[in-house]
């Protein structure tokens, strides 16, 4: 049984690694701005160093409307295919209950039987804005 | 929150059954032993692709038959001692109450008889998470070979997830 649906995804390195977002859940894809990982005044953030792998310079940032304000997520590269369609499989239950955040809306394959995993950059956005609010009460 | 289930290994040990046939495979120096009908199917060497925010043991996803398959690592969530004679060229996907996840094999014994008198309860000595897990223990050509209680393992991975 097929369980796939076909969505709009920009497929783009992170840290090294190749992720996907859903097209029309992003604002625009623009030239890179440095940024600080997070802060509650901080909207653009490093995706590389918020998934914990490692930061690179990157050349594009993905924005994204959040009910916490506007994101800009820096990542490494935006690959070639840009935006088109692909099929995305659902996130199994067994590993939607073995993550820590929900970061993650499906996986897609391409023809290489190479598995991408889709992030949820609305998540994501809230995990910063929860770990800047950490650290702001955690600050003397 | 559920109550725990009972130990296997009581149930297991009193069935009236004369033989057993268990699907027996290695991962290192370890051997384990499954229900039969657990077993999917065995894949050859794949290479998980990682996901973030799992647990360590989480080692990524592989994909088959169209659907992604989480890979779990015995040695990380058991927290056994690193043991470098893994090969892990197998991985072996199991299916337990619908849910499919695969852990990976250096070697396959197969489908093999097991004598009920021969089950013995798991040895006292094993470290705690993996006793927990643990149905039963018997002896194959010397070697310890553990019966794992699959559903058990899953409701632990769970509450370990939970935790992390």
């Amino acid at each position: 049984m097929d369980r796939s649906r076909e969505s709009h995804l920009i497929l783009f390195i992170a840290g090294g690694r190749r992720f996907a977002a859903e097209a029309q859940s992003l604002l625009a894809v623009s030239a890179a701005e440095s940024g600080p990982d997070g802060g509650e005044g901080g909207r653009v953030l490093n995706l590389g160093g918020l998934l914990d792998l490692p930061r690179v310079t990157g050349t594009r940032t993905l924005l994204v409307e959040t009910d916490f304000g506007f994101f800009g997520f820096v990542i490494d590269e935006v690959a070639r295919e840009q935006i088109a369609a692909h099929p995305v499989l659902p996130v199994p239950p067994l590993l939607r209950y073995w993550m820590k955040l929900p970061v993650i809306s499906g996986f897609t394959q391409d023809e290489g039987q190479r598995l991408t995993s889709v992030l949820d950059l609305k998540v994501l956005a809230t995990l910063a804005v929860s770990q800047a609010r950490r650290r702001t009460e955690g600050a003397p | 929150m559920p109550p725990a289930p009972e130990p296997a290994s009581e149930s297991i040990l009193l069935q009236d059954e004369a033989t057993k046939s268990l699907f027996v495979f290695c991962d290192g120096r370890q051997s384990f032993a499954v229900p039969p009908e657990s077993v999917s199917e065995v894949i050859n060497r794949l290479v998980p692709t990682t996901v973030p925010f799992v647990p360590d043991w989480v080692e990524g996803i592989i994909s088959a038959r169209g659907e992604i398959i989480p890979v779990l690592d015995l040695e990380r969530f058991f927290r056994l001692p690193a043991d470098d004679t893994r090969g892990r060229s197998r991985l072996i996907v199991f299916s337990v109450d619908e849910q499919a996840f695969a852990v990976w094999a250096d070697r396959i014994i197969g489908v093999e008889p097991v004598e009920q008198p021969s089950l013995e309860p798991p040895l006292t000595s094993l470290p705690e998470a993996l006793r927990a897990c643990i149905s039963a223990q018997f002896r194959r050509e010397g070697a310890l070979v553990l019966l794992v209680d699959l559903p058990r393992l899953l409701l632990d991975s769970r509450q370990q997830a939970k935790g992390a």
